[in-house]
């Protein structure tokens, strides 16, 4: 007879389920698709054919049952670990992130520098043409300018000479005849500007010519007929924008004459395809002759700046010189000003696509693959071009566990502890246990109450009791406080440890109390009565007998606890953050287990170190596993399968 | 009876139990003590309470820095659903390794143990590249969303709740299935019609369970969550005393009485049929 039939309901609820699941997996493949996450697509689809093959057919009952965890399991547990252990085998620290293509184009993008000179203007930031897209600056060279001041005839008698004895203290005393009869007499160095009076000076008889005063001293002919070739470059300070320049000595005397000196501007405009001399006649100018408009430029309004900020951060224009230089913009006008600021910059690291080498075109300096995951200048070693790349480097990382002392000594050290921290947890946690399920083996007054509040500590989430554990063992804490007394206990090597272990024991022992005394009840009670008339005492049956029984009900626990106390992240990151540190700045503590340090490697340090965090992981992952292997076999749990 | 037989026999017990006992509560009752006291330190120098106030209870509710409540429902909702649904597919995983005849089931079993052997915290980084690509995709299941942490919950929770069901799947007698099958009952029918109703009492132990250990998972769930709106309690608790200089003691002590009581409550309530499930290998974190 058959009594169970196929269910229309069970059916259609099925095929409602399956539909549902398929076709919101199919909207996150194709949304999958439509972002390039091809991997995750490829993924996604794999599940949604699985799906349809485990409960649309009947081909394999047991991937009716296994399909969804299988799905989860893969996508978040074995792909990540197995990403995470094949790390192992690149070069994968802060500096070698990224992908070698990434590190290339990161590199050339980076690889500019500033001319020689620090060539830089006030631009206005605009566009050329009436297309936005197309950035240009304008910019204004600044230029000094000399020749005569027009409007300006005067012309002085002067003598050429030196200040104070110093003879290239140069200094020129002129005399002005202004009127026929008046006369004014001034001193000039090429910084300053001295009028004198009758009184000052000392007078040529004819015709009143200042020739000497104070401290003034007039070369002789010779002397300045060794200078000749200098004079005329020579100027001397007359009224601003004015100066004064020496014409050709007569009889000792030359002829002064004003001139001026002046700014002007040349104008230029650059595109991100041409530099353009501008000339002053289609440029607009601000009142002290700086450009502000030209002709085809458009100058860009501060809404436009802001919004097009990123585009004109990174465009790079043309430069009077051909590449690699170029005009880059670095910083944008303030609100209410006019001016930009750009500067000339190089392009100084050049990719070889070819020879897969960067240059550095002003040193010549040439970088290749090291095989390490850097651009190396080869004759220089530890030049190098950064960020670098992920580099599969074989087992660099392992080697380096027992070859770099640096990594080796804290590692050894870390590892005695997760040893010494799972094994003394383990016998401590069960020692307590033992004897508190022991004492409660027998139906005291009480034993209730003992009971509920001794397994208090295992009922609160363990997250809050370690955080209490840790402020209560704090230097302020309250275990210092109530005892008036003020011990390190988080901050001293061996009280850490012993701290951690403390804490370990409150956590753990109620585990063992509630199995042990379960365990106890197990054990026939006509063993203990007959070793009790064969005349053996409490102390010895429990010695000889309870003991030995229970240790073998519970050794695969126990393993099975060691197992989890070598992993014990929570309480040492929580309790001391693995600390104290061995020595100022080491990444690893005298509390640190495994995992925390290796937890503290990959990612709370400076210099995080995936490659290395992920050889230590596979160590961790072998002892455990054999460690767990060898308690499950022990235990036989897998032996009743066919 | 003299009085070091008596002694013998049972004080050392009571000595024993009462040690334990001090030894066990002591932290507990400071943090009690914490919660009502005005002062913002675990520094108490007595064991005596100074003060009584409910400041920090009232800061918990009333302050809009600290959303305790939102914390609260993030932390329920996600141990919730993930040890829901992970019991619900960690299940039928469980009995088909049990009773299910296929090719590879040792295979498949020891490596789902080896799996679970490799430390899960190390994984982080791969988890976090993982579920920010499916955020540009899919932005209420990427990284910074409490439905992406419930499916990397879930994956997690597979290999372990899988393993402690089928403990309990094996203690079920088999004279049931077959019994079932000589009816003509598929492997189907015979999970959800035979097998579900008569392992409730344990599935609903294993959700327990699960939901106490995801209730305290810290590492993963800051990474995840770094939204002060959708913080779990124990991450958003860590952030009052996380901080070197401000160690906030007394909102933080307020706030795990709060979110421990209801967890004690269950956990004490339940205690024999989660002993039970303790024996079968699990351990608690």
């Amino acid at each position: 007879m058959r009594i169970f039939k196929g269910n229309v309901y069970a059916v259609i609820a099925k095929l409602i389920f399956v539909t549902l699941a398929e076709s919101m997996l199919g909207y996150l493949m194709l949304s999958a698709f439509g972002t390039g996450d091809t991997n995750i697509a490829i993924f996604l689809a794999v599940c949604i054919l699985m799906i349809a093959f485990a409960y649309l057919t009947n081909i394999s009952v047991p991937l009716k049952f296994f399909a969804p965890g299988i799905m989860f399991l893969i996508a978040f547990v074995i792909v990540p670990m197995v990403f995470t252990l094949s790390m192992s085998v690149f070069k994968y620290q802060t500096g070698n992130m990224l992908s070698k293509e990434a590190s290339i184009s990161t590199i050339d993008d980076q690889g500019v520098v500033p001319d020689k000179n620090n060539t830089a203007y006030d631009v206005v930031i605009g566009y050329y043409d009436g297309k936005k897209s197309n950035i240009a600056v304008l910019g204004s060279i600044e230029k000094e300018v000399e020749g005569a001041a027009p409007g300006v005839t005067a012309k002085f008698d002067s003598v050429l000479g030196y200040l104070n004895g110093d003879k290239t203290n140069l200094a020129v005393l002129a005399t002005d005849t202004w009127m026929d009869s008046q006369y004014a007499y001034f001193l000039a160095t090429p910084s300053s500007f001295t009028p004198l009076t009758d009184a000052d000076v000392t007078l040529e008889e004819e015709n009143y010519t200042a020739v000497s005063t104070k401290d003034f001293t007039a070369f002789s002919k010779a002397e300045i007929s060794s200078m000749l070739e200098d004079i005329p470059s020579l100027k001397f300070k007359y009224e601003t924008n004015y100066f004064l320049k020496l014409g050709s000595p007569i009889k000792g005397m030359f002829e002064g004459s004003v001139n001026q000196s002046m700014t002007v501007y040349n104008y230029f405009l650059a595109t991100k395809d041409e530099y353009i001399r501008v000339p002053p006649v289609d440029i607009v100018k601000d009142g002290s002759g700086v450009g502000i408009g030209a002709k085809n430029f458009k100058k860009f309004t501060s809404e436009q700046i802001s919004k097009y900020s990123n585009e004109i951060g990174n465009v790079r224009l043309t430069y009077s010189k051909p590449a690699p230089y170029f005009i880059g913009i670095e910083t944008l006008p303030k609100p209410g000003t006019n001016f930009g600021y750009a500067i000339v910059q190089i392009k100084n690291i050049q990719y070889d696509k070819k020879s897969d080498t960067f240059t550095n075109v002003l040193s010549g300096a040439v970088y290749t693959d090291d095989g390490k995951g850097n651009y190396r200048n080869a004759k220089k070693p530890k030049d190098f071009l950064e960020p670098g790349w992920r580099q599969g480097v074989w087992f660099d990382n392992f080697t380096s566990l027992f070859n770099d002392t640096r990594i080796r000594e804290p590692l050894i050290k870390v590892f005695i502890w997760t040893i010494a921290f799972a094994f003394l947890t383990v016998i401590t946690q069960f020692a307590l246990g033992l004897l508190v399920a022991v004492a409660m083996d027998k139906k005291i007054r009480g034993r209730g109450i003992y009971r509920s509040l001794m397994i208090l500590p295992y009922a609160m989430p363990s997250i809050m009791s370690i955080l209490i554990w840790g402020g209560m063992l704090d230097d302020n804490g309250a275990i210092n406080g109530i005892l008036n007394i003020s011990v390190p206990w988080l901050h001293d090597e061996w009280l850490a440890k012993v701290s951690v272990l403390l804490v370990n024991l409150w956590l753990g022992f109620p585990y063992f109390y509630l199995i042990a005394s379960g365990s106890l009840q197990a054990i026939p009670k006509e063993l203990a009565e007959s070793a009790s008339i064969d005349g053996a005492n409490p102390r010895q049956i429990f010695r000889l007998i309870t003991l030995p029984l229970l240790l073998r009900m519970l050794t695969p626990l126990l393993v099975a606890s060691f197992a989890f106390n070598f992993n014990n992240f929570n309480i040492i990151y929580l309790l001391t953050g693995g600390g104290p540190s061995f020595e100022f700045g080491s990444v690893a503590g005298a509390t640190d287990i495994l995992i925390s340090y290796t937890y503290k490697l990959a990612f709370d340090t400076t210099i995080q170190n995936y490659g290395l965090a992920s050889a230590i992981s596979v160590v961790i992952f072998i002892i455990v596993a054999s460690m767990s292997m060898y308690g499950i076999r022990k235990s036989k749990v897998l032996d009743d399968f066919a | 009876m003299t009085f070091f037989h008596w002694f013998r026999q049972n004080s050392w017990r009571h000595i024993v139990g009462l040690l334990g006992t001090v030894f066990a509560i002591f932290p507990l009752y400071l943090v009690v003590l914490a919660s009502f006291s005005s002062d913002q330190s675990l520094q108490s120098t007595s064991f005596v309470p100074s003060s009584f106030v409910l400041d920090n209870f009232t800061m918990l509710f009333t302050d809009p820095k600290i959303p305790f409540l939102l914390w609260m429902k993030n932390s329920a909702l996600i141990a919730g659903a993930v040890s829901l649904l992970s019991v619900f597919i960690g299940a039928a995983s469980a009995f088909a390794f049990s009773r299910l005849r296929f090719k590879g089931k040792r295979t498949g079993l020891q490596a789902l143990l080896l799996v679970q052997m490799f430390p899960s915290v190390l994984a982080l980084s791969a988890i976090y590249v993982i579920m920010e690509r499916v955020f540009v995709f899919a932005p209420q299941w990427g990284l910074g969303t409490l439905g992406g942490l419930v499916l990397v919950y879930l994956g997690g929770s597979m290999g372990v709740n899988i393993w402690l069901m089928k403990g309990f799947v094996d203690s079920i007698p088999l004279e049931l299935d077959e019994a079932a099958k000589v009816d003509g009952a598929s492997a189907m029918q015979t999970y959800w019609q035979i097998f579900v109703p008569l392992a409730m009492p344990i599935l609903s132990v294993v959700t327990l369970l699960s939901f106490i250990g995801l209730f305290n998972e810290f590492i993963l769930a800051r990474m995840f969550l770094p939204e002060n709106e959708s913080r779990t309690v124990a991450v958003g608790l860590q952030g009052f005393i996380g901080g070197q200089y401000n160690a906030n003691w007394g909102p933080f002590a307020a706030g795990s009485l709060l979110a421990s009581v209801p967890i004690i409550i269950v956990f004490m309530t339940l205690q024999r049929y989660i002993i039970g499930g303790l024996t079968a290998g699990s351990v608690k974190g």
